[in-house]
């Protein structure tokens, strides 16, 4: 196979998933839709858990681990930039004193 | 500083330039495994980290094209609970719904969820920012650029983007008591089974928001 022809079809593939639920399927109802209504909080939670461990440094860095409380302690502020900046400063801050 | 979406602007910042540099590291592997050209191409056409990270890094372990066709379908499977979620945030018809749908990656779908204001304008804006940022970090890398230690800080920002998502659309204590604990198990399951992956992770979520007790 081709690398353009696995580019085209890892495109399709891609958009198609994007697609499907986002404007072709009809909307979720009845127990699915319960789950899909309550889904956000969890749904990102564990994602977040995915991107933590994702990480290069892992979940045993204490700069990334900084990064995560201070973002959790600015969570009552229901601010994006101010938890997104709490969490980046606690990053800088516990890095400069670890030396990263 | 919010705009007409609800966003705040300026929570778009770290995002957008941390999906840049991904995009640059992405650009500098890329290119050495199915060339300049390739790599640019499939920045423009797919605008998936996790599909074109896999894709190069079977090729290179000599996958065939089926088997990294396979892994990019299970990988797509995490736009559909995103999707569903965003569908009855969406207004407009068909057409404008399949044209905001290209902008869903994980961090523009959380932000237009989490958005106080219109979600499909915020998808449409959160969207394009990181669509131009990821094109021109795969043009950069390609270019060899060269980021210093930008990685681990772009990193960083991903953990907590989703911790704040998490939090935002918390509207409920139940909300809030689901979040963590799909947050632990998932942390858990990581930790013991790292291959479980997103998908492993989107199905913890959606099992621990099966209608039980009513609220």
């Amino acid at each position: 196979m081709s690398i353009w022809l696995l580019l085209v079809l890892a495109a399709l593939i891609t958009y198609s998933s994007r697609v499907a639920t986002t404007a072709v399927l009809p909307a979720p109802e009845g127990r699915l839709g319960v789950i899909i209504e309550r889904l956000p909080a969890p749904l990102f939670a564990a994602l977040a858990a995915v991107a933590l461990t994702d990480s290069a440094a892992g979940i045993d860095d204490w700069p990334v681990l900084a990064a995560v409380a201070g973002a959790l302690a600015a969570v009552r502020t229901r601010s994006m930039f101010l938890i997104l900046a709490a969490g980046l400063v606690s990053y800088g801050l516990v890095g400069w004193m670890v030396g990263f | 500083m919010t705009d007409r979406s609800g966003l705040e602007t300026a929570s778009l910042v770290p995002v957008v330039l941390a999906i840049g540099v991904f995009g640059v590291i992405y650009g500098a592997a890329a290119s050495g495994v199915i060339g300049p050209v390739p790599a640019i191409v499939s920045s423009l056409i797919v605008f998936s980290g996790a599909a074109q990270f896999s894709l190069v890094g079977l090729l290179a372990s000599g996958a065939s094209g089926l088997a990294v066709l396979t892994v990019v379908a299970i990988l797509a499977l995490r736009h559909l609970p995103l999707g569903a979620l965003l569908r009855p945030r969406l207004q407009g018809g068909l057409a404008a719904r399949m044209g905001r749908a290209w902008f869903l990656i994980d961090e523009t779908a959380g932000l237009a969820i989490a958005s106080g204001g219109s979600a499909g304008r915020t998808l449409l804006v959160a969207g394009a920012f990181s669509y131009l940022a990821w094109v021109a970090g795969t043009v950069l890398g390609v270019m060899g650029a060269d980021l210093g230690n930008l990685e681990s800080l772009a990193e960083v920002v991903f953990p907590v983007l989703f911790v704040a998502l998490a939090a935002l659309t918390a509207r409920r204590r139940s909300d809030t008591v689901r979040a963590v604990v799909a947050g632990a198990v998932s942390l858990a399951l990581l930790t013991a089974w790292p291959g479980a992956g997103a998908l492993g992770c989107m199905a913890v979520a959606a099992a621990v928001c099966l209608p039980g007790r009513p609220e």
